[in-house]
């Protein structure tokens, strides 16, 4: 049975007789309530009712006051242990919110950091494989310009195969007037020959010049198609690699915004744990206002422990008692609980400047 | 700068240990007292610049302990807070007679007790 159970149980008896029968104890109460039952019996033998509940008293009040003090000792003691614990958690918590924002802060500019000190040396190599691949279209222009020098030539080619015709063509007309002219006319039918074999020459060489330019015109137009093939691939490569380079750097750049928005949630949460901590530490002075109850409650029953051993008191005495037992209260709900009225604890935190 | 210097006096060690945290999260530092009487002891000359005290304490109480340390010199005019459970008008007029600055019923919020000891510490 416990000790507010003991208390109602004694309650219940006295109102219902001036003192409980000894088997009645005996049978509802624990073992050491057997020895009152036995001090109940002495009191059958001829002791009165008044001494028979002062010996209950005697008997009970310390084990009572036993029992109080150990629970007021248990709850500080577990109480102290609870705000080691969670001092320990909120001292851990601020530890582990201050690494988290430093090396948060850290982490945020180191990482951006990285992303602006990679960012512009890929877009800086991006800009130098630009510049060459203009630098080479640059050199490769006049190569490619070739194509058009080509066609003058072979147009001269063709210019030169048709004068030499027409040069042909009119000394063969010297060589006829210079039959016509006979004797006189030899010396320059000589010449008018020689110049027929020259333009004939002429005729074969621009002939060759023709051919000869038409190969090299295929080649150069075949290299200019495969360079200009090239420059194009080249072309979307560069801008391919671009844009990849800016995808991926914009990725990391979101991922490091989630990784601080992250570590910023963190630490608000750990923030949040720190601030119930400290609530339930403020709540834990709950323990205070029930070890001073239960102080002054083995106070009084030590005094009239003390009163009950001086013999048995009259009821001015008693009177006394109960009106310093109210008068020591220190807490409003103490006076309530006396009183009997509803209790309401008091809220504190009220705060008087003198 | 040094830090100001409390001294925290209770009985209760769940009490004492609040408002240590309390004070030296604000930067405080704390001198703990069991009650009235070890908290005498602690007056040894060092400068403290305010002293948060219980009333219902065992061996001397807190206003005890504040009558006698008004007697001393060098702790004449150091503030006391009285930190409490008591609500009765009675007390808290003999604790005001006995020389304390404020009179906090507990339980209390840490800002609240903060912001009185930031308003009534010695510079």
């Amino acid at each position: 049975m416990s000790t507010g159970g003991a208390i109602r149980t004694l309650q219940h008896w006295f109102k219902k007789r001036p003192a409980p029968e000894a088997g009645e104890f005996r049978d509802r109460h624990d073992a050491s309530a057997m020895t009152i039952g036995h001090d109940m019996r002495n009191d059958a033998n001829g002791r009165t009712q008044a001494e028979a509940l002062r010996s209950i008293c005697l008997r009970v009040l310390p084990i009572w006051i036993r029992h109080i003090e150990s629970v007021r000792t248990q709850s500080e003691t577990a109480v102290s242990t609870l705000i080691a614990r969670f001092t320990g958690l909120m001292d851990t918590l601020g530890v582990a919110i201050a690494s988290a924002e430093s090396g948060a802060d850290g982490s945020r500019e180191a990482l951006s950091g990285l992303l602006r000190t990679g960012e512009r040396r890929l877009l800086d190599l991006l800009d130098t494989l630009r510049a060459a691949n203009d630098n080479r279209d640059g050199a490769l222009a006049p190569v490619l310009g070739l194509g058009a020098r080509t066609d003058e030539l072979l147009e001269m080619a063709r210019t030169v195969t048709t004068i030499s015709g027409q040069t042909r063509l009119l000394s063969l007309n010297a060589t006829i007037e210079a039959v016509h002219a006979g004797e006189h006319g030899q010396g320059f039918e000589v010449v008018a020959r020689e110049v027929r074999s020259l333009a004939a020459r002429a005729s074969e060489a621009g002939t060759r010049m023709e051919t000869r330019m038409r190969e090299i015109g295929s080649v150069l137009d075949n290299a200019s198609a495969v360079t200009g093939e090239c420059l194009a691939a080249d072309r979307q490569t560069l801008a391919d690699a671009d844009r990849t380079l800016r995808g991926v750097l914009g990725e990391f750049g979101e991922v490091s915004g989630r990784l601080a928005e992250s570590t910023a949630a963190l630490v608000g949460v750990s923030n949040n744990v720190q601030g119930e901590i400290a609530e339930v530490l403020v709540a834990l002075q709950f323990q205070d206002r029930t070890s001073q109850i239960l102080a002054h409650l083995c106070g009084a029953m030590q005094t009239l422990q003390r009163l009950l051993e001086q013999g048995t008191p009259d009821a001015a005495t008693l009177e006394q008692w109960f009106t310093e037992l109210e008068s020591a209260y220190t807490t409003v709900e103490q006076l309530e609980l006396h009183r009997g009225g509803p209790v309401k604890a008091d809220s504190g935190g009220e705060i008087t400047f003198f | 700068m040094a830090n100001k210097n409390i001294l925290v006096i209770d009985d209760s060690a769940s009490l004492r240990q609040v408002v240590g945290i309390a004070l030296k999260s604000a930067g405080y530092d704390v001198v703990e007292a069991v009650d009235g009487k070890d908290a005498l002891g602690k007056l040894d000359g060092r400068k403290f610049h305010l002293a948060i005290c219980d009333v219902n304490m065992p061996n001397l109480d807190g206003i005890g302990f504040l009558k006698a340390m008004r007697e001393l010199p060098n702790y004449r005019f150091t503030p006391v807070i009285m930190l409490t459970t008591e609500a009765g008008e009675d007390k808290k007029l003999a604790g005001q007679a006995a020389g304390a600055r404020a009179w906090v019923v507990k339980p209390f919020q840490p800002q609240q007790m903060l912001a009185a000891v930031a308003k009534l510490a010695l510079p």
